[in-house]
């Protein structure tokens, strides 16, 4: 062996790479050779000193302090986001004239046509989506909704919320209303861990903190239109691709429904987008507008979306300033998002107004809202009493808030179940408190049973065919 | 042992929690390189701590998540920079403050001075050398780590020897002189 080779295996050699026979080559060549044993010796001492520094070097340990940092700096970016969005808010206040309002909707919708350029790329797979978003901890997105009402006037609602797996949800509400230019401001936590709700509204300057049941807990998702969610729901539906466009300077595809069993209703005027991110497949922006009921058109888009970002429990910690007053709902019960709740609603309505309301949508539970002032049942005379009698005005509107909560029911457990394909129906129309006999709803529970609440608001749990008779028996 | 790249696309996919393991894995190397640049063991620990977070936050910038290492020490060298401009102004400072005083610029430490050394190599000798060294890896799970043929790694380790072999006799040269 030349010396120029051996030189050559040294490294090999002292790391124990050679096979046998090459390691038996160097070391007959070293035994020989004092010029490379030498070298050897050299290396030999050059890497004993960086096993030796390398043992000696600050084994300090940075992992909590570095994953601290990053979860504190990360909250005070979301804070930054929040403000911005606060910025917006306020330009939107300047321009109250319908003429201006107009002019700048028409800038904004050229400007989103414009960012879009329609060309092919490689298809994203909704579901691979799905299942991404799926696996995150922890997001942050912003929430614009604007409601429109021929009755009440404009408002927009501006809302930034933070969601943790972990820790529940956060929400930062702000709501204008074009007609006053009041502004509103409520922040609203779901907290899993405790089971409650708490509000706090920074307006009022009051505050309520409410319980809730599982069922409700896990209702409340779909209630909040948690982008997780509602990716799931335009995975249920009929949806079209858009191809793809440029948002916020980012290379996006688009999903699109009009599908109304994507709010688990029948015949709801709806359409929902979403814009995936190509280089990331996360979503990007998230449109719907739906008619609430008729005259009533909302319109929300969710964007500026932070997937998998660290959070702290301290986040969701309500912060409630001394001076906050508890409002009548603190320490009530949540209205609970479930067959009891549905019963409970129901039966108040029948002792309000003697019957059941027609259909389950927002048009029939503000018909009921209306009855309440007129009718003459014992109880709609008792309630109109009971707020006679409450001191403050304040005092009234959180009582009639209450009631309305629990009557809310009425509308999203029917439509909590269209989107779980629970096949409900309703038959308030035919069936009275009266009809013990008469099925007034009924839901598919599990294979071919179907739980029922009669006309008396008693329930069973009956057959697929012992419910067609009972559906027979239903006057036309 | 995951390559760097898988938590990588972890951290990118919303398990930002999975960005320890990177922390753990790189912070021997991370600190070893920085001591050597800065000299003491506390810039160091500052140092460190700053580039992972910086890193952190700047991850969907990074092309190639396979090449985290020497993107890492890239923002370290980067923030190693910043923190010498830092303390050179200082120092400045002080010695305008204390004019009459003579104003000793810091010594390196005795034990950071081949870590110094090891901070002038060229990459990719360095890398190699931290790797090995003060990442406690092999020679074949550097060739993993780097996806570069074990034989390129024996070969980058050889150079690098030669190299800090002459660093380090130019220094003992002119601390002779």
């Amino acid at each position: 062996m030349k010396c120029e080779t051996c030189k050559e295996l040294l490294v090999p050699y002292m790391e124990e790479l050679l096979d046998a026979s090459q390691a038996e080559q160097v070391r007959e060549h070293l035994e020989n050779c004092p010029s490379c044993q030498a070298e050897l010796e050299g290396l030999q001492t050059l890497q004993g000193r960086l096993v030796a520094n390398g043992k000696a070097v600050a084994q300090g340990d940075l992992e909590e302090d570095v994953m601290n940092r990053i979860i504190r700096e990360q909250s005070v970016r979301l804070k930054s986001a929040a403000q911005a969005s606060a910025g917006l808010r306020l330009r939107r206040l300047i321009m109250k004239s319908p003429v201006s309002r107009a002019a700048a909707a028409v800038v904004v919708v050229a400007c989103v046509i414009g960012m879009m350029m329609w060309q092919q790329t490689e298809s994203i797979a909704l579901a691979d989506v799905l299942a991404k978003v799926e696996q995150i901890q922890a997001y942050f997105y912003e929430e614009t909704t604007d409601v429109q009402s021929q009755e009440k006037g404009n408002s927009t609602t501006e809302s930034t919320v933070l969601m943790s797996n972990e820790y529940g949800m956060k929400t930062d509400l702000r709501t204008v209303s074009s007609s006053d230019g009041r502004e509103e401001r409520v922040l609203m936590y779901v907290l899993p861990r405790d089971k409650s709700v708490v509000l706090v509204n920074m307006s009022e300057k009051n505050y309520a903190r409410m319980a809730l049941d599982d069922a409700t807990l896990e209702n409340t998702k779909i209630q909040n239109h948690d982008p997780r969610e509602m990716l799931k729901r335009l995975l249920a539906c009929e949806y079209e691709e858009l191809g793809t466009a440029v948002i916020e300077g980012v290379e996006v595809q688009g999903f699109e429904t009009t599908d109304p069993s994507y709010l688990g209703d029948t015949k709801l005027n709806l359409s929902a987008r979403v814009w995936v991110a190509v280089d990331t497949w996360l979503p990007v922006r998230s449109e719907l507008e739906w008619d609430l009921t008729e005259g009533i058109r909302l319109s929300s888009v969710q964007h500026s979306y932070q997937w998998g970002i660290p959070v702290a429990a301290s986040e969701f910690e309500p912060d409630i300033p001394a001076d906050f007053t508890a409002d009548e709902k603190d320490g009530t019960q949540m209205p609970s998002i479930s067959a009891d709740g549905m019963i409970e609603a129901l039966g108040i309505v029948a002792d309000f107004t003697g019957g059941y309301p027609a259909s389950l949508d927002i048009g029939a539970l503000q018909q009921v809202m209306k009855d309440l002032a007129t009718a003459d049942t014992p109880a709609a005379q008792q309630y109109r009493e009971q707020i006679k009698a409450v001191g403050s005005k304040e005092a009234a509107v959180a009582m009639g808030e209450q009631h309305m909560m629990k009557l809310m029911v009425l509308v999203t457990f029917p439509r909590i179940l269209g989107t779980q394909q629970a096949d409900p129906a309703y038959h308030g129309d035919v069936v009275t408190p009266d009809d013990v006999d008469l099925p007034l709803m009924r839901w598919k529970v599990a294979g071919d049973k179907y739980q029922v609440i009669f006309g008396d608001l008693h329930t069973e749990t009956v057959t697929a065919e012992a419910l067609a008779e009972l559906e027979a028996a239903l006057p036309q | 042992m995951e390559k760097d790249g898988y938590f990588v696309e972890r951290c990118l996919d919303g398990h930002p929690d999975d960005f320890r393991h990177l922390v753990r894995r790189y912070q021997p190397v991370l600190l070893a390189h920085l001591a050597g640049k800065l000299g003491s063991a506390d810039r160091a620990e500052e140092a460190a701590q700053e580039a992972l977070v910086r890193a952190y936050f700047n991850m969907s910038k990074l092309k190639e998540p396979g090449k985290f290492f020497s993107w890492l020490l890239g923002i370290a060298g980067r923030v190693a920079k910043e923190q010498q401009r830092k303390e050179a102004v200082r120092r400045q400072r002080e010695m305008i403050r204390a004019s009459a005083e003579e104003a000793s610029p810091p010594e390196l430490s005795q034990d950071y001075g081949l870590e110094a050394t090891v901070a002038g190599l060229p990459e990719p000798y360095r890398q190699v050398i931290l790797l090995r060294y003060y990442g406690g890896l092999s020679c074949t799970q550097i060739a993993d780590q780097l996806d570069m043929p074990l034989g390129t790694v024996t070969k980058t380790l050889s150079r690098a020897y030669a190299l800090l072999r002459d660093a380090m006799q130019q220094k003992q040269e002119a601390n002779e002189v």
